[in-house]
């Protein structure tokens, strides 16, 4: 099977401070669950915002469905996201002037699909979360699950073939946080790559196939759960730290 | 107060871009408002400056010296009960050429330009001392670009000495160039040669101890009594002055206050929205500063000083700039009316201007700040800017429903999003377009003035018979040219009229005169003898209506003429009466005209027609392209159209450059969201763009009747300054009417302007650094 995502040889740094990831490589395979983990100032958001394009590389090369991210323009990697890949943020980031409706709409009018089309998608995406009958609420008027699930009904309505999620669950309670487990999980199901960074792995490892662990921008190991991809164990390239 | 300052460099140093934006507003609201001052104060009444400064003459008389010895026009000084007087002086006309220019001036032979009254001011060079040196009016010389050292050669005298002009002075007792007969000086010695057909008149100066009209009024009838009759041939009275050059002043004090009202308007619009900006901004600092121990007061002080110290920058450099700006309209406002140049106004005057605008500032800053610094600490430090309000989004979303594609549909989505804030926004546009419009509709207005409806509405050359060339050979000479179109010729004669101290010029016309572009503006054009066409100064000073009859007098004859309408016209004060060749002959049975105004063929040349006339007999022709207009005396007014004009649209756009920083700021968050989930960067400029461009649009829909209700009512107090309706041309100059939708795109176009900058930077703001600020 080819490899969705293909990270290779990464280095990324911010200023005088050492690298945020150091010589990074790895590859996730179509249809995987893989979860990044590390403690603070791993590099590990900072890998998740590169695979998404949100910044780019000092060198290597990030490939996503076959294409390489590192030699888009913002213009085209924006397409790119629009395309094949859904964000989930730990903070939501809802757009707080729009109703709920509209934030799952946003991206499939931004992708060009027509204002009636993309209303119907959004309230099946919704009722699919489990929101049904909110879609004319405002952000503001909802729990900290209920955004989330907003967040993710508006990072699938496109149906992208990656989706990756910063700390999904670091903003809500555990219940809440297990809603939008399952949620991730069914559409990991349904066929859709999820890549989700978390310190939680008692809540993340259940749906996991795989554990890619970061410390001081290495890879440190990586570990293949049963169940989710046939119980293959796939190769990690990175380093391990002693 | 060091923890304050401390605090105060801090937040300057951190928000250096408001504290520019901050400092330009204020510079321009400065700038623009002791550019008012300025001009409020140095304008006010200019006339009675210069004409106490120079021993102005409340009476000028002149008188025929056929009539009057020298002894006798003397001794009037006291038969008037002048407090003091000047003269008898010989005066004379004569008409001068320069280059292939022409010019008829009045000349007085006068050894001095001082004395008791009606003293001349020498603006440049030095008084005439010898045969062949005359002095000329500044005005004049501005107006025909003659400089000292030109030469002018008089025409039709026996004497062909050529005068060198040698000063340039400035005379309070004659209106400004364009719209008044102009005198010039040489010495009293000379004056004789340049008297060709008739001997010099007297002319004498009066003054007497006060400004009462009713003082001038006893003296010109007793002048009247004293002398034989028809002695006195003309006499100007310090009102006749004063309504001329107040009429041209009177319109540039009514824009200026119109404008300058709208700037500082519109400045205070974008301080108060710049001030919430930084208070908004500032609110995790004022909890932070609060967390430390700052108490509420000096967290006031401390933001009221960020936005004072910029404020105090943008004075330092606004007032100075605009007290230089101002003197110079003063001095071209005074220039163009004819008066001297006045002192620069007190610098006590602009340093307190500075300070009432700091004042402004400061209570405009303080307000926000107090409330900004009322929140608890714990408020300040765990909430973020105030969101809107879903009854805003709400809006936002309606409208952003229009057919528009996605991406203008969340710019105008996001242009409601702050209703209040849109709105000052709107404002400073709504103005900026309005200025633009009146600015527009002035300059067609001026143009209509200066042209008439068309460039071919009037005469192109005026032709001047001077002694011995006849008529009908004059004619036969025009007849003969291929261009001449048309010839209408003129003869003049000064006609006592009805309550009037003084015979009116009334002008005759042989041929259509309909077609020299006279603007009509009620009743009918003359059809025959016995009737007139007057101006509104005529029929307002006579008591007379359109319709009604009048006994007219002149030449020991005396006629009743039937007013059949009015036409536009301010020269003399409107005291113009138009008559029918008929008429004319009437008066005068073996009259002839002296001048002749030509029509000519569409794409003659004007300049070579007029010279191969005048070639035909050089010492008996005068022949000049027509360069009449009413657009000289309006020249200030429009100079300060188009400053204030650009003042506002830069206030305009400024107050929008500020709208779409804070809002994009403020919306940093939502911005890079919607750039993470797939909007483009150049999607992202459309989008802050159609936010700005929507409140443009709106401002400029509502800024076009604005303006030109703006534009009606300044032409309505230009018509009553100058005693007279305006004719429709005045008004009509908004042609094509597409030109107003071109206008209300001049909003839009500020707007986009003003945005852009905030819209690229919104566009290049790394979306990881943003969403991680959390």
């Amino acid at each position: 099977m080819a490899s969705l995502v293909e990270v290779k040889d990464v280095v990324k740094g911010f200023g005088a401070a050492g690298p945020a990831l150091d010589h990074v490589s790895f590859e996730v395979q179509g249809g995987e669950f893989l979860c990044v983990t590390g403690p603070s100032g791993s590099g590990k958001s900072t890998l998740l915002n590169l695979v998404a394009g949100l910044d780019r590389v000092d060198s290597g090369t990030v490939r996503v469905d076959g294409v390489d991210v590192t030699e888009m323009n913002e213009s085209q990697r924006a397409r790119f996201r629009l395309s094949r890949i859904g964000l989930v943020f730990q903070f939501f980031n809802l757009l707080e002037s729009m109703s709920v409706i509209e934030n799952v709409m946003a991206p499939a009018r931004l992708a060009g699909i027509d204002r009636r089309t993309a209303r119907k998608l959004a309230t099946e995406t919704l009722a699919s979360v489990g929101l049904a009958g909110k879609e004319r609420q405002y952000p503001s008027s909802l729990s900290g699950g209920e955004r989330q699930r907003v967040a993710v009904a508006r990072a699938v309505i496109n149906r992208p073939a990656l989706l990756l999620a910063d700390e999904p669950t670091g903003a809500l309670d555990s219940d809440n946080g297990r809603r939008v487990m399952e949620l991730l999980d069914e559409r990991n199901r349904a066929g859709q790559t999820v890549v989700m960074v978390t310190h939680d792995l008692q809540l993340a490892g259940p749906h996991a196939s795989r554990v890619l662990h970061l410390r001081d921008g290495k890879i440190t190991s990586t570990e293949s759960l049963d169940g989710k991809v046939g119980g293959r164990s796939l190769t990690a390239t990175g380093s391990e730290t002693p | 107060m060091g923890a304050i300052w401390m605090a105060v460099r801090g937040e300057l140093t951190r928000r250096r871009l408001q504290a520019i934006i901050i400092a330009i507003v204020i510079l321009l609201a400065a700038a623009s408002s002791t550019l008012a001052i300025a001009l409020l104060v140095e304008s006010s009444d200019p006339y009675d400056r210069a004409f106490e400064d120079q021993h102005g003459a409340h009476l000028v008389a002149f008188m025929d010296s056929d009539k009057v010895t020298e002894a006798d026009a003397a001794a009037t000084a006291a038969q008037v009960g002048s407090a003091t007087s000047a003269g008898p002086w010989p005066e004379t006309s004569a008409l001068f050429r320069h280059g292939s220019a022409k010019y008829g001036l009045e000349v007085t032979g006068r050894d001095d330009p001082g004395g008791p009254v009606a003293q001349l001011k020498i603006a440049d060079g030095r008084w005439p001392a010898a045969a062949g040196e005359i002095a000329i009016t500044r005005s004049f010389a501005q107006l025909t670009g003659l400089h000292t050292g030109d030469t002018l050669q008089p025409i039709g005298t026996k004497d062909q000495t050529a005068y060198q002009v040698v000063g340039e002075v400035v005379d309070v007792e004659e209106g400004p160039a364009t719209s008044a007969t102009q005198w010039s000086w040489v010495t009293s010695s000379a004056l004789p040669s340049l008297a060709t057909t008739q001997p010099p008149s007297w002319e004498m100066a009066y003054r007497f101890g006060s400004n009462d009209a009713s003082l001038v009024r006893d003296a010109t009838a007793k002048l009247n009594d004293a002398l034989p009759d028809g002695a006195v041939t003309l006499t100007i009275t310090y009102s006749d002055v004063r309504s001329v050059v107040d009429s041209a002043n009177s319109l540039t004090l009514t824009l200026l206050t119109a404008f300058s009202i709208a700037a500082v308007v519109a400045a205070a619009i974008v301080v108060a929205n710049a001030v919430a900006g930084v208070a908004i901004a500032a609110r995790r600092d004022i909890g932070i500063m609060k967390a430390i121990g700052y108490t509420r007061s000096q967290v006031v002080r401390v933001l009221v000083g960020v936005v004072l110290v910029p404020a105090l920058i943008g004075c330092v450099i606004g007032v100075p700039l605009g007290a230089f700006g101002g003197q110079r309209l003063v001095d071209r406002t005074a220039a163009a009316i004819g008066l001297p140049t006045q002192a620069a106004p007190p610098v006590l005057t602009e340093a307190l201007l500075g300070l009432a605008l700091l004042a402004l500032t400061a209570i405009a800053a303080a307000i926000p700040a107090a409330a900004a610094a009322r929140p608890t600490v714990a408020a300040a430090l765990t909430r973020g800017p105030a969101l809107q309000s879903i009854a805003a989004s709400r809006l936002a979303s309606a409208i952003a429903r229009l057919p528009v594609p996605y991406t203008w549909s969340l710019g105008l989505h996001d242009s409601m999003l702050r209703p209040v804030r849109s709105l000052r926004a709107g404002l400073t546009l709504l103005l900026g377009v309005a200025a633009l419009v009146l600015a527009y509709g002035l300059s067609g207005t001026f143009d209509a003035f200066a042209t008439g409806s068309s460039p071919d509405s009037t005469y192109a050359v005026q032709v001047d018979r001077l002694g011995d060339y006849s008529d009908s050979k004059l004619m036969s000479l025009l007849g003969a040219q291929p261009e001449t179109k048309a010839v209408v010729a003129v003869a003049s004669v000064r006609l006592n009229a009805p309550n009037l101290t003084e015979p009116v010029e009334a002008t005759a016309y042989r041929g259509d005169a309909r077609q020299l572009g006279f603007q009509l503006l009620t009743g009918r054009w003359y059809d025959g003898p016995g009737e007139v066409v007057v101006q509104q100064g005529f029929l307002r000073d006579t008591g007379l209506h359109v319709g009604e009859r009048f006994d007219g007098g002149a030449l020991g004859q005396t006629l009743s003429l039937n007013v059949t309408g009015e036409d536009f016209g301010v020269i003399n004060g409107g005291h113009v009466v138009r008559m029918d060749w008929s008429t004319y002959q009437q008066l005068r049975p073996d009259g002839e005209p002296t001048t002749y105004l030509v029509k000519l063929a569409p794409g003659t040349d004007a300049a070579a027609f007029a010279d191969r006339i005048e070639a035909a007999d050089p010492q008996h022709l005068g022949a000049a392209v027509n360069s009449s207009n009413l657009a000289g005396p309006l020249g200030p007014a429009r100079q300060v159209v188009a400053v204030l004009a650009v003042v506002l649209a830069l206030i305009a756009m400024v107050g929008v450059f500020n709208t779409i920083l804070f809002n994009t700021r403020e919306r940093s968050h939502e911005l890079a969201t919607l750039k993470a989930i797939g909007m483009a960067p150049g999607r992202l400029i459309v989008m802050v763009l159609v936010s700005a461009g929507f409140i443009g649009l709106i401002a400029g829909l509502v800024g076009i009747p604005l303006g030109l209700r703006i534009h009606y009512q300044v032409l309505t107090r230009l018509g009553g300054a100058l005693g007279t309706d305006l004719p429709g041309i005045a008004y009509d100059v908004f042609h094509p009417p597409a030109i107003l939708a071109v206008l209300a795109l001049g909003g839009i176009l500020l707007a986009v302007i003003g945005a852009l900058l905030p819209a690229r930077a919104a566009a290049r703001a790394s979306v990881t650094s943003t969403l991680q600020t959390e």
